[in-house]
């Protein structure tokens, strides 16, 4: 019996061990982030900082636009997604269409397409309506990552929901949407959830949007802003480190909060036709 | 797996119509129109988004191809038909070539090395030990953190000639490597940063797969007397063919649109050493102002993953017929 028990601490020790080796390069942005301009020159870089400072946070106070507007543009994104893929993912799932497979089809396919396939165009069209350079434009460009996404995974739930249900809310007299708001949303809620919160990460990781549909630098995702950082003043590393930092904090705020639906959310690609 | 469900709520559906007073079944007889009208609502916001941001947008691009669209028709807006000219152009150019070979490269080999490190992980988090959920879960924040974000880490890992990763081959006396710099090691270090993102992917899903081999048949095995690489080979092995095609279909349609990583750790350069098809669209159309052969290099992508999904979804068909 010991043995066994050390058998599994062992495992616990070299599944630390992979976790340190994988996790290394994000380790080392924010412990550095931490440390002070002068030692990212030393001979030798040392991974825990030598001397501890927030002095590389001052680059703050260039970063608060960007990182305002992704946090805007993020949180509409994934509003976007969730009242457009909701609707749409209830009449899938529950309405006994016989096209549906061929819907779900289509939806599957705008997974497949590239976004450079759809970046001249938005681009061209954008120029012309007067939606490059503006927040409306990123978030629209962005949901379109969204939606489908949110679809696949709320259809997948919500054909998991036994009809009897939604017969009784009918028998009560509720109609369609009274039944998707009250009965099959909340019931769903963590699907919801899991969609909403994956919507937000794409828009918020998004770069080749940020890239292509800002011209003239009124608008500057924090993507954008970081990619610009890197290409400018690629010797400030502590200013560097410390914005990717920022940017990092959703994704580990989502790993640490809403740990449960990220499986949801990781397998949501693999859902079959 | 989808056909199933279907069939169980047809199945429902013909139970309900037989089972008497109810109003709804009948409801939906007397004012067919009125109600599908209702139903077709629910999909109409969806329907608007996917034809203005999808459909659109691709027949503009497949029309694109076709026109010469340059500078000049950024202004003006006018252009004409060239008919086959810009695929020709676009295929004819050695860029193209060269882009090809290194997204065969990148693809092959990202999904080769994230898959046998995804499955060998996988295969070390199936049994339950200390905190073995919470790592597993933690691991997967590679494929959450924006892109940007991964680049700026490996940048600062590959930095030349003090990075970390070239301070570590000194110890083992690798002279510096000009990871991003040099034309031999460009595509290499991008394909170690898509290979790093990527294994999350893997590991999550082949993870769910062991999962639901029934444990039973590998007791069966070792009764019978099976070894650990027995066991592996023939219950591991054929049970995780399904989840295997998903990796690989999944894996290939996101590798080949992967544009990020290279464009902010590289641009395609040095020279075009690292240039995907991805980033090559892109500088035709956006730093060569060439539209027409980007939008013919982006069709080109777009046919190549589109069959690939196409005759994945045959093949399951035709099992699930079968």
């Amino acid at each position: 019996m010991p043995s066994g028990t050390m058998f599994r601490y062992g495992q616990t020790l070299i599944a630390l061990a992979i976790l340190g080796v994988l996790l290394f390069p994000l380790l080392w942005v924010v412990l550095s982030s931490f440390q002070p301009a002068a030692d990212f020159y030393a001979p030798e870089p040392s991974l825990i900082p030598r001397n501890f400072t927030f002095d590389n946070y001052d680059v703050l106070s260039s970063q608060i636009g960007p990182l305002f507007t992704t946090l805007l543009i993020a949180t509409l994104s994934a509003v976007v997604s969730l009242l457009v893929g909701i609707p749409a993912a209830y009449a899938l799932a529950v309405f006994k269409w016989r096209w549906v497979a061929i819907a779900m089809f289509l939806i599957l396919i705008t997974q497949v397409v590239p976004t450079v396939m759809l970046a001249t165009p938005l681009f061209l069209t954008f120029s012309d309506i007067g939606l490059l350079n503006s927040v409306p434009g990123l978030v629209l460009a962005n949901s379109a990552a969204g939606v489908p996404f949110t679809i696949l995974v709320l259809t997948a739930f919500m054909s998991g929901i036994p009809d009897s249900i939604r017969e009784a809310a009918h028998l009560d007299g509720a109609g369609e949407w009274r039944t998707l708001y009250s009965i099959i949303a909340p019931a769903t809620r963590s699907a919801i959830v899991a969609a909403g919160l994956f919507s937000f990460l794409f828009a918020w990781g998004d770069f080749l949007w940020a890239l292509t549909l800002n011209t003239d630098g009124s608008i500057t995702p924090l993507s954008l802003s970081l990619f610009q950082f890197v290409g400018h003043f690629q010797t400030d590393w502590g200013g560097i480190m410390a914005t990717a930092t920022i940017a990092l904090v959703p994704a580990m705020l989502l790993l640490v909060g809403a740990q449960r639906y990220i499986s949801v959310g990781l397998t949501a690609g693999a859902v079959k036709e | 797996m989808k056909r199933e469900t279907l069939m169980d709520v047809e199945a429902a559906s013909r139970s309900r119509t037989r089972a008497p007073g109810n109003l709804v079944g009948a409801r939906r007889r007397q004012l067919p129109t009125r109600v599908v009208a209702g139903r077709l609502v629910f999909l109409l916001p969806v329907t608007v988004f996917l034809l203005l941001m999808f459909a659109y947008p691709m027949a503009f691009n497949f029309w694109l191809t076709f026109q010469s669209y340059d500078l000049a028709s950024l202004v003006t807006g006018a252009s004409e038909f060239v008919g086959l000219d810009n695929i020709v152009t676009a295929i004819n150019d050695p860029g193209f070539a060269g882009a090809a070979v290194n997204t065969a490269v990148f693809t092959v080999v990202s999904l080769v090395v994230q898959f046998v490190i995804g499955l060998g992980l996988a295969l070390f988090f199936y049994n339950r030990f200390p905190l073995s959920t919470t790592i597993r879960a933690l691991l997967v924040l590679p494929w959450l953190v924006p892109s940007i974000v991964a680049t700026t880490a490996w940048r600062f890992i590959f930095q030349d000639p003090n990075g970390f990763l070239n301070q570590l081959l000194g110890h083992f006396g690798v002279p510096p490597v000009h990871w991003l710099t040099s034309s031999d090691t460009a595509l290499l270090s991008i394909i170690i940063v898509n290979i790093w993102i990527g294994i999350a992917f893997n590991l999550v899903l082949l993870h769910s797969g062991l999962q639901s081999i029934p444990t039973e048949r590998y007791e069966a095995a070792q009764i019978d007397g099976a070894g650990y690489w027995q066991r592996f080979w023939y219950i591991t092995v054929p049970a995780l063919g399904p989840v295997t095609a998903v990796l690989l279909v999944l894996g290939f349609v996101y590798t080949l649109k992967q544009f990020d990583l290279v464009w902010t750790l590289t641009q395609g350069g040095p020279g075009n050493s690292s240039q995907l098809l991805s980033t090559w669209s892109y500088t035709l159309s956006f730093n060569n102002n060439n539209f027409g052969q980007g939008a013919a290099v982006a069709d080109f992508l777009f046919v190549a993953s589109g069959i690939v999904i196409v005759f994945y979804t045959l093949v399951q068909r035709r099992q699930n017929n079968a």
